[in-house]
């Protein structure tokens, strides 16, 4: 998938910013387009060698090489038909010995670590035929851009580690994460109930919803790396500007190889209509308390295409642990929750907790001190310990809300993979 | 009764005052870091809309 230049014969990579092909050797630019054609005049020209027998070694053996990261194998192009009639295009799959993350490696990139788990263990592990994408989200979100972002969040949290708000740079990588992108149609007759007034006038009332939704290129990632939560989290996708594929756009990034296919995805994709269909029926009436009672829905899932969606990667380790924030490549909202430093809250917390508990023992002291009488303190009692159960309710479901956003960040999706693939074997 | 108020008012004191802190860690922790909590809504995209064809209220 690398494109040369047709200047110096330099490898060419992908710049979002300018939407071009640059050569970083001579400093040429040329449209994907024109990068393309070239490279076919070439593949034409010249027949593709097969892999050399030392391609087992770590890539991280020859990435400051930039002579002999041209002569690596992954310069195939090579399109073929599957025996199911489909494109399918020649990659290198690189392999974590770690985690066993498989990542299609293009153009001249390299990488000394897993973009998942963050070890130094990726090796060249093949050269595999894959079904050919039909459609390519280009990144939008340079790397600077990408890493401005993560560090403006990281900096903005008073309890992140400082280790992490000095991450490496060199961590920050760009991967097209696959996804299939479903058409489907989608038809519902519902009674919903819900409630209109208030106080008094508080009624119960139920309402009729017959509707139908065209469902166009609704987003399912086929990657089993990556988890379900974070991948819909990096959404929305303005997919109305993707284009035809082009291997062109791969180069200097990773690309995911896809482990779910249509078939496998598709009650995910109805499983998504429904509940998108769903919140916007809900949302069309006007009551509150609106739950669904009665419903028929119909739906028909019209197509099914291989695309792929651009998404910058930062993986770094804190206490042993893996953890991996994104950023989506076309609109840079970075996804993801890191590990807190426990003494700095735990300072916090005891600090807050001994001021605030003297402010409230002399407040409750002057408060029953007063001439009040005995249904009064039990009124009062009743009213202060209402606040306090709602302070501790709010405190928890904070605290619980932020585990659950970190355990996204965490790679445990990835380890459970290894196991699978362990039990497989 | 002054030394029950006063034990009241301790007890009370200190269970608001660890209910506070907890809320206030847990709102900070929570607002520094919150990275892409919600999920894209796909309406706001690619040109989907739902089309009613019939809307009652009973």
């Amino acid at each position: 998938m690398i494109c040369k230049c047709p200047k110096c014969d330099g490898a060419l990579e992908y710049n979002p910013a300018y939407d071009k092909m640059e050569c970083p050797y001579c400093g040429s630019a040329f449209t994907t387009h024109e990068a393309m054609a070239h490279q076919r005049l070439q593949d034409n020209a010249v027949k593709m060698t097969a892999p050399s027998a030392n391609n087992n070694a770590p890539v991280g053996g020859w990435e400051n090489n930039p002579y002999a990261q041209q002569t690596e194998p992954e310069q195939a192009s090579t399109q073929a038909i599957d025996t199911n009639g489909r494109i399918t295009m020649e990659c290198n799959i690189y392999t974590c010995t770690a985690c066993g993350a498989e990542l299609a490696v293009n153009g001249v990139e390299a990488s000394t670590f897993c973009a998942y788990c963050g070890q130094p263990t990726i090796v060249f592990s093949r050269v595999s035929h894959e079904l050919m994408p039909k459609w390519v989200l280009p990144f939008r979100i340079q790397k600077d851009q990408a890493v401005n972002g993560i560090r403006e969040k990281l900096n903005k949290g008073i309890f992140v580690p400082r280790e992490i708000k000095n991450f490496e740079v060199e961590k920050v990588r760009g991967i097209y994460v696959p996804y299939f992108l479903f058409d489907v149609y989608y038809y519902d007759w519902q009674r919903l109930r819900g409630t209109v007034g208030s106080g008094k006038h508080k009624k119960t009332k139920y309402f009729i919803r017959e509707a139908e939704c065209e469902f166009k290129k609704l987003t399912c990632d086929a990657s089993k790396q990556l988890n379900d939560e974070s991948s819909q989290r990096l959404e929305p996708f303005d997919l109305r500007v993707i284009k035809p594929f082009e291997p062109g756009y791969l180069s200097g990034f990773y690309s995911d190889r896809y482990d779910l296919d249509d078939k496998q995805l598709t009650g995910v994709a109805i499983g998504r209509s429904k509940e998108l269909f769903d919140r916007e029926i809900v949302k069309s009436v006007s009551a509150s308390n609106v739950h669904i009672v009665e419903n028929n829905p119909k739906y028909q899932v019209r197509n099914a295409e291989y695309a792929l969606l651009p998404a910058w990667f930062l993986t770094f380790r804190y206490k042993n642990e893996p953890y991996t924030m994104l950023v989506n490549g076309q609109t840079g909202k970075v996804v993801g929750a890191v590990p807190f430093d426990k003494t700095k809250l735990i300072s916090m917390f005891v600090t807050l907790a001994v001021v605030s508990s003297i402010i409230f023992t002399i407040l409750m002291s002057f408060l029953l001190s007063g001439n009040m009488d005995g249904d009064s303190v039990g009124d009062l009692i009743t009213i202060i310990g209402a606040v306090g159960f709602f302070f501790y309710a709010t405190g928890i479901g904070a605290f619980n809300s932020v585990r659950k956003n970190i355990e996204l960040t965490k790679a445990s999706r990835t380890a459970k993979f290894v196991r699978e693939r362990q039990d497989d074997n | 009764m002054d030394q029950l108020f006063l034990i009241i008012a301790i007890a009370y004191g200190v269970i608001m005052g660890i209910g506070t802190a907890l809320a206030i860690t847990g709102i900070i922790l929570k607002k520094s870091n919150k990275h892409g909590d919600s999920k894209g809504d796909l309406f706001d995209f690619n040109g989907t809309q739902v089309h009613y064809i019939r809307r009652e209220q009973l």
